[in-house]
């Protein structure tokens, strides 16, 4: 029993250090191009700096555009990945183990662009500064700033301590002892030796950023949305506007922890360790976050649609029926209902079938973002024509190297920590183990039982 | 078209509050300069109600005040270029004078305009004159707003809230980092490892190196 347990954890060991060890071309490629559109949105962004934001296409009548919707849509990515991570630890779900890797780290990483966004959508940098110094307490520009810092540590913390057991598995296997690497990877994984007082403290500590990062989260985007919703705007003004935001995070955040794990897997060959299972479940998340931002989306236009608010009617109108209403229905279908009908039918149930699915959320969700943006900031309150925002290669070239940068760092990240959560992988085998021993023993209690009643 | 000639007449004046001086009295050509010619008149001071007024005079080809024509101001901003803010309308009265309550949000010198036409079919005139604010009325009431009181606490409250999750993840990191280590440190802590880890049944790595 206990060789052939040790072949299985061997298995995992070997899997999850496998892009620590020297890549292929293939990485390499892959990687250049990456950083190649990540350094086009950097020149991009210089020249926005020099030209201003009407380089971006902005304007005193389009104000807010690509950039605000990529804020939000970057940043809920990321509330996806730590929430469902965090979830699914408190749950004790025992399938999470190979996956809470890959969305803890896309969390982390996918929060650090996001936030990037802040600084791109300001226009002059040295505006960040004076938020710093002279904050304006009664703006939610000011919490956003506050409540995403706090998310970002509280990220970087949750990404870290699961990590701690798996570094020192890296510094065992990896590296010389006495070592450079083997130094910083001792020093890193606080110099585990899997003790039980080390477990049980660890096992606190992941356990209480669990139940920390779930409220915080649900804050980042309630204060984003009311970035919105506190403005006063036809269109943003909604007190659904927070459970709405949130639970788009959690939509768009859980089809991308699909396709990140759906990539690595693939580029690694971990097919053995991340099982069609996984991303049914996953699906299963998703989709029932699709039938609650569809409801949610219903009620919102019911509301405002019922009324019909003289102020309210002609953003309605340009996005129900006007010329933002293909882009609109667009979304309805390709994040709505399609991705619904992939995992309903049991024939696309499958891991193709799901990635498309995510594909399709996570493009119909940044649309949609951009349709919480455009139509509402280019709607003159006073009499006037609609504003209107040009796209320009600028907004382009940041926003492909924005969705580039992620996967880069993520590429990089795993090669220096494990891709999977070994240690915990390990602990789901042996409770795993532990179960079915003593379903084994219950059951040849039963037999042994009922041999004697006979 | 060519005999419409009128002359507009900008007077800024200066308040308590807002003091306003017209640094110069300055000419300005319409757009057409041929048909019609503009000047602006030294600037007086008067106090109405508390507030700053624009005043500006149309006069007709004939020297005579016009009655009853609408005058647009605007104030001169930097804002992705330089635009002409719309501030107000007024009504030209007997005399010819249109006066539009202003209320300067910033100190410093400002450029306002003054733009109107004969009739319809003439040609817009325009005059401008320079003013200097000395003092701003505050853009928001003074009246205290109904919840202050409760969105100072709510400020309070929040802030506190923010201080106690960075105070939580930084104790339960340190408290985390900390226990770890401590156990590293303890003598005997491989054999222990070893044996913890045979005890669970699992050879687990990470804690057999040693």
């Amino acid at each position: 029993m206990h060789r052939q347990q040790e072949l299985v954890l061997e298995d995992v060991r070997e899997a999850a250090l496998r892009p620590l060890k020297p890549s292929g071309r293939t990485f390499w490629l892959l990687a250049a191009v990456l950083a190649l559109l990540a350094v086009w949105g950097l020149v991009a962004y210089g020249v926005q700096i020099v030209g201003g934001l009407g380089a971006a296409g902005y304007s005193d009548q389009g104000f807010w555009g690509i950039y605000e919707a990529n804020l939000v849509a970057f940043i809920a990515v990321s509330y996806g990945g730590a929430l469902v991570s965090a979830i699914l630890r408190l749950t004790h779900a025992g399938w999470r183990a190979p996956i809470t890797r890959l969305a803890e780290a896309t969390a982390l990483f996918s929060l650090l662009v996001g936030m990037s966004f802040a600084l791109v959508h300001l226009g002059r940098p040295d505006q960040v500064w004076r938020l710093v110094v002279s904050p304006q307490l009664s703006s939610p520009i000011v919490w956003d700033f506050i409540v995403v810092v706090t998310y970002l540590l509280a990220t970087a913390i949750f990404l870290y301590l699961p990590l701690v057991p798996d570094l020192a598995v890296v510094r065992d296997r990896l590296s010389v002892k006495g070592g450079w690497r083997w130094r910083c990877y001792d020093f890193m994984a606080l110099g585990w030796r899997g003790l039980p007082e080390q477990r049980r403290t660890l096992a606190q500590g992941v356990k209480a950023v669990a139940i920390v990062i779930i409220p915080l989260a649900v804050a980042v985007h309630s204060v984003l949305s009311w970035a919105f919703s506190l403005t006063g705007r036809p269109g943003w003004h909604s007190t659904i506007f927070a459970p709405y935001f949130v639970v788009a995070a959690l939509y768009a955040g859980v089809a991308t922890v699909i396709l990140v794990v759906a990539g690595f897997r693939k580029g690694y060959n971990l097919q053995s360790h991340i099982e069609l299972k996984h991303f049914r479940y996953l699906s299963y998340i998703m989709i029932s976050l699709d039938l609650l931002y569809l409801y949610f989306t219903f009620a919102e236009l019911l509301t405002e649609g019922y009324v019909m608010n003289e102020e309210t009617v002609p953003v309605l109108s340009s996005l129900l029926l006007g010329q933002y209403a293909p882009f609109f229905w667009l979304f309805v279908l390709g994040g709505g209902f399609v991705p619904l009908l992939l995992v309903a039918i049991p024939r696309t149930r499958n891991v193709s079938g799901i990635v498309v699915a995510a594909a399709l959320v996570v493009g119909a969700m940044w649309l949609k973002r951009v349709l919480i943006v455009v139509p509402v900031a280019a709607e003159p309150l006073i009499a006037g024509p609609w504003g209107t925002f040009h796209i320009t290669w600028i907004p382009v070239a940041i926003t492909v190297a924005a969705a580039a940068a992620i996967p880069l760092m993520l590429m990089l990240f795993f090669k220096v920590c494990p891709i999977l959560s070994i240690d915990e992988m390990e602990e789901v085998a042996a409770e795993k183990e532990s179960h079915n021993a003593a379903a084994w023993y219950k059951a040849s209690a039963k037999l042994e039982e009922g041999s004697i009643v006979q | 078209m060519r005999r419409l000639m009128f002359v507009v007449l900008a007077t800024m004046v200066a308040l308590p509050l807002a003091t306003a001086t017209a640094l110069e009295t300055a000419s300005a050509d319409a757009p057409n300069a041929v048909e019609t010619s503009l000047r602006i008149s030294g600037a007086s001071a008067s106090r109405v109600k508390g507030q700053l007024v624009l005043s500006a005079t149309l006069t007709g080809p004939d020297g005579k005040p016009v009655n009853n024509r609408p005058v647009d101001f605007y104030q001169q901003v930097e804002l992705l270029g330089t635009r002409d803010s719309y501030l107000g309308t007024a009504l030209t009265d007997a005399t010819g004078t249109a006066s539009l309550a202003y209320q300067p949000a910033q100190k410093g010198q400002q450029t306002i305009k003054a733009r109107s036409t004969l009739d319809e079919s003439s040609p817009a005139v325009e005059a401008v004159s320079t003013i200097q604010v000395g003092q701003v009325v505050p853009p928001i009431p003074s009246e205290p707003l109904p919840l202050a009181p409760a969105g100072q606490w709510l400020v309070y409250a929040v802030s506190a809230v923010v201080l106690g999750v960075w105070a939580v993840l930084l104790a339960i990191l340190a408290t985390t980092v900390l226990g770890v280590r401590a156990e590293t440190s303890k003598p005997g802590t491989g054999t222990q490892a070893l044996a913890s880890a045979w005890a669970r049944g699992l050879p687990r790595m990470g804690g057999g190196a040693e």
